[in-house]
């Protein structure tokens, strides 16, 4: 039995119930006014890391899809109030939802950081042409190397 | 249900009559929207892997590095992020069912939603002028599909928007008009998400690389 058990249902995304209208608004904003400065922060932090000569190169994209994630994180968090402690049990499996959401996007970019070799060697090595990303040569083709 | 046998906790430990009764319509309303949500992320995903396997396929057109305009996808963010937070401060209006203030939210909403989708059209209407248009190459055929699907998504949310505004002036905070700004909400909310994946893996990585 935990604590949850005297509040109403809540439904994915919920916030608590409205009791004392004033004060739930007030909390509500906050929760906002945070997920709007950490998103500003990382997006702005992403912006910069793209542009500037400051960082080892090789390293930004990595940082750049970390910085990603973070920030899907805190809309999750504060925008769409995916909060585990906060949800009632029927909103539990949301929390699953939005974990698989985030691999689905954040799937995409560890594919990409494991092609990132393969583009990289394309513009150094003969036998890996763009054309090998649309499949013109057979892969078995002997390297002219 | 093993979801649910799964939590040790209150509610979840429910009998087989209680099984009957899914929860209240609200609840099962959001729980489906954000089904729909998912399965639109898989549909996302399918592209933004497509853009990633095709980045390089310039055919000797231009590259993502020459094509994007770093100031233009800024504004782009800025617009969207505040649309989200002011999607947000709707949400609070709606709980405390001022009907001015929602009103309020849902026009810097809109406005900001409908300033994306501008500077949207223009970058694409400028890049199809220099002769980058989807035709060109398997980069910018990625690139057109990925965008553009996002970007009819947010012309979508915009006339939802619209939508659900006459309704609340018409019918009020009725329970079924709740409903539907709720989901709206969580649409406009995860549509910022996508963008946080577009912005990052296509304007600034794709650039990087």
């Amino acid at each position: 039995m935990t604590m949850d058990d005297d509040r109403p249902e809540l439904a994915p995304g919920d916030e608590a119930a409205p009791s004392v209208i004033g004060e739930e608004t007030f909390s509500g904003l906050r929760a906002y006014v945070i997920g709007l400065v950490l998103a500003v922060i990382l997006t702005a932090t992403s912006f910069w890391a793209a542009n500037t000569s400051l960082l080892w190169a090789p390293g930004v994209t990595t940082g750049l899809a970390v910085l990603a994630v973070a920030q899907m994180g805190v809309h999750l968090v504060f925008f769409l109030h995916i909060q585990p402690q906060r949800q009632h049990d029927v909103a539990r499996p949301t929390d699953g939802f939005a974990v698989a959401a985030l691999m689905m996007l954040t799937g995409e970019q560890g594919r990409y950081l494991k092609w990132y070799p393969r583009f990289v060697s394309a513009e150094v090595d003969p036998c890996v042409t763009k054309h090998d990303l649309i499949r013109e040569r057979p892969a078995s083709a002997p390297c002219p190397r | 249900m093993s979801t649910f046998a799964a939590i040790p906790s209150g509610r979840a430990l429910r009998t087989g009559a209680e099984h009957k009764d899914p929860g209240s319509k609200r609840i099962v309303v959001a729980y489906g929207f954000w089904i729909f949500l998912l399965s639109d992320i898989v549909m996302f995903s399918a592209l933004f892997a497509t853009y990633s396997v095709l980045v390089r396929a310039t055919a000797g057109g231009p590259t993502g590095a020459e094509l994007f305009n770093q100031t233009n996808v800024a504004i782009e963010t800025g617009c969207l992020l505040l649309s989200s937070f002011s999607c947000g401060l709707m949400s609070l209006a709606i709980d405390a069912k001022n009907r001015a203030s929602t009103y309020l939210g849902a026009a810097f909403t809109f406005a900001l939603g409908a300033a994306f989708l501008a500077f949207e059209i223009n970058e694409f209407a400028s890049m199809i002028g220099h002769g980058a248009t989807p035709q060109r190459s398997a980069l910018l055929s990625a690139y057109f599909t990925l965008v553009g699907c996002h970007g009819v998504h947010v012309t979508v949310g915009l006339l939802w928007l619209l939508v659900m505004m006459a309704q609340v002036a018409a019918k009020g905070f009725r329970a079924n008009v709740l409903r539907r700004l709720a989901c709206f909400s969580l649409f406009w909310h995860a549509l910022d998400i996508i963008w946080v994946a577009i912005f990052s893996i296509v304007y600034l990585i794709g650039v990087y690389v």
